[in-house]
């Protein structure tokens, strides 16, 4: 058993939260340059060049991109053979580090107690949403992403009839971009999750929006498809902002798993361009 | 298809060259009449922010006839919930929230005078119908460039609903913050003719 520290692990969540709050991550700078290059709209183009500013501000002068600093997601991916040291109950540690880090940067704390009544903001923009799984790495893999509630609240989940086809799928997906993609801040990253179950095809569908452009799915008919269902979107001409453009999507990130024979569930996570990921490798010492 | 796309280019640089509008608040029926959806307007002066938790508090007050924190009388709302201001800035990054969300809570405040809302995304029929009867007009900001629109901001303070944290009512005074009308006072709507010339 090789084993990684607590701290060592609070203390990396803590630079990443920092990294993801103030600086647009690179794969998706590019893919924003490359559509202002393509862009026919100059309204369009104009607001490509605009959040390209404005992430050169925001690490300039440690201002968050977005003033909805997200609802925050942790993933611990936990390499074979590696235990964490603990000192305290993890959770709760991680929390605590969130807390602070909002606190002591200026970002916004989004987050309410009791979705119901109270509806009191938690001061510390926690809980996080955290996430352990076990991989056959060598390492720690630490993934944070920030989640704002404006592209959240366009999230879908159909549990589709098996029979269901691939033009099904995309009919779906286009109906509900031009019904709501105005108010996710396009363009944006449209992570679909096909397969699992009600619950985990909503889980891929999250980490399929947080995956890097520069990833295809490793199936080519998956891969096909993602390519078509980008194409479609950016047919609408809704684009950036809703304001007319071919730019209503910088990709389509598709993540897919076995199913039960009775289903074909589908999840459809909006990522705005305001796409806030980090990532880091722990490997023990 | 090519010369949709070259009409469309055509008519965004006209959009650009001859419909900008430079607008201090307030803003009233006058000023705001001659806005199309389409066009672009730096609005300065003084705006406030509200959005969920406050409209739901305002709805309430006016309902129950208790006085307001805010005038609304040619008022401008931003739907908006800003980022703390770091020491030594002017103020935290801000930008537009979701303005359909504010939709069935819109036509009270309307009736107390609101002119103009700023937020991002499609509303309602209803709203288009709404800021028709009432004189009004629905900008937009471009979301999630927050750093960006923070430089336009020359000071913010709560001036109500403290205890909503990051929900209160702001006073915020802004100087050429970049906007384009969405919705005017005639029926016009952005994302409809955005759509039309592609
Ligand atoms: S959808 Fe994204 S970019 Fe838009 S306001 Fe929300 S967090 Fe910011």
């Amino acid at each position: 058993m090789k084993s990684i520290k607590i701290t060592t692990i609070t203390e990396e969540v803590r630079k990443l939260l920092i990294k993801a709050n103030f600086n647009l991550p690179e794969d998706v700078t590019e893919a924003i340059r490359n559509a202002a290059r393509e862009e026919k709209s100059c309204r369009a183009r104009e607001i490509l060049e605009l959040i390209l500013e404005n992430a050169e501000i925001a690490s300039k002068q440690k201002l968050p991109l977005c003033q909805d600093c997200g609802l925050v997601y942790i993933d611990l991916d936990i390499g074979r053979d590696i235990c964490i040291e603990e000192s305290g109950n993890l959770s709760d540690l991680l929390n605590q580090t969130v807390a602070e880090t909002y606190n002591n940067n200026y970002l916004r704390k989004s987050v309410v107690s009791d979705p119901l009544y109270e509806r009191k903001n938690t001061s510390g923009n926690i809980p996080a949403i955290i996430h352990t799984g076990f991989t056959q790495d060598s390492y720690l893999h630490l993934k944070v992403c920030l989640k704002g509630g404006g592209s959240e609240n366009c999230s879908f989940l159909y549990m589709l009839e098996p029979s269901a086809s691939e033009d099904d799928i995309i009919a779906l997906i286009l109906d509900e971009v031009k019904k709501n993609v105005t108010k996710s801040c396009p363009p944006v990253i449209i992570g679909v999750g096909i397969g699992g179950s009600s619950s985990e095809v909503t889980r891929l569908a999250r980490i399929a929006s947080f995956r890097n452009l520069e990833v295809r799915n490793s199936d080519n008919r998956y891969k096909r498809l993602e390519e078509k269902i980008l194409n479609e979107v950016n047919k609408t001409g809704i684009g950036p902002q809703g304001l007319g453009g071919r730019t209503t999507a910088l990709a389509c990130n598709i993540e897919h798993a076995p199913c039960h024979i009775a289903s074909l569930p589908l999840a459809v996570f909006f990522g705005c361009h305001s796409t806030r990921r980090a990532d880091s490798k722990i490997s023990p010492p | 298809m090519m010369t949709n796309m070259k009409n469309y280019t055509q008519n965004t640089f006209q959009n650009k060259e001859q419909n900008i509008h430079r607008l201090s608040t307030p803003l009233t029926e006058e000023k705001i009449k001659n806005l199309k959806a389409g066009d672009t307007v730096y609005l300065s002066g003084t705006i406030i922010s509200a959005r969920d938790a406050a409209h739901k508090r305002i709805v309430e007050s006016i309902i129950s006839g208790k006085k307001l924190p805010v005038n609304l009388k040619n008022s401008t709302i931003f739907y908006a919930g800003p980022s703390p201001t770091p020491p030594g800035k002017k103020s935290g990054s801000i930008g537009p929230t979701t303005a359909s969300r504010m939709d069935s809570l819109t036509e009270p405040l309307l009736k107390e005078g609101l002119k103009a809302m700023i937020g991002k995304g499609r509303r309602s029929k209803e709203v288009v119908d709404l800021l028709k009867k009432y004189k009004a007009v629905y900008l937009v900001a471009v979301g999630g460039i927050s750093a960006y629109l923070s430089t336009k901001v020359k000071s913010i303070k709560t001036i109500a609903y403290d205890d909503l944290g990051p929900e209160a009512i702001y006073e915020i005074e802004i100087e050429n913050f970049p906007l384009f009308v969405a919705y005017d006072i005639y029926g016009g709507d952005i994302f409809e003719s955005a759509l039309l010339v592609e």
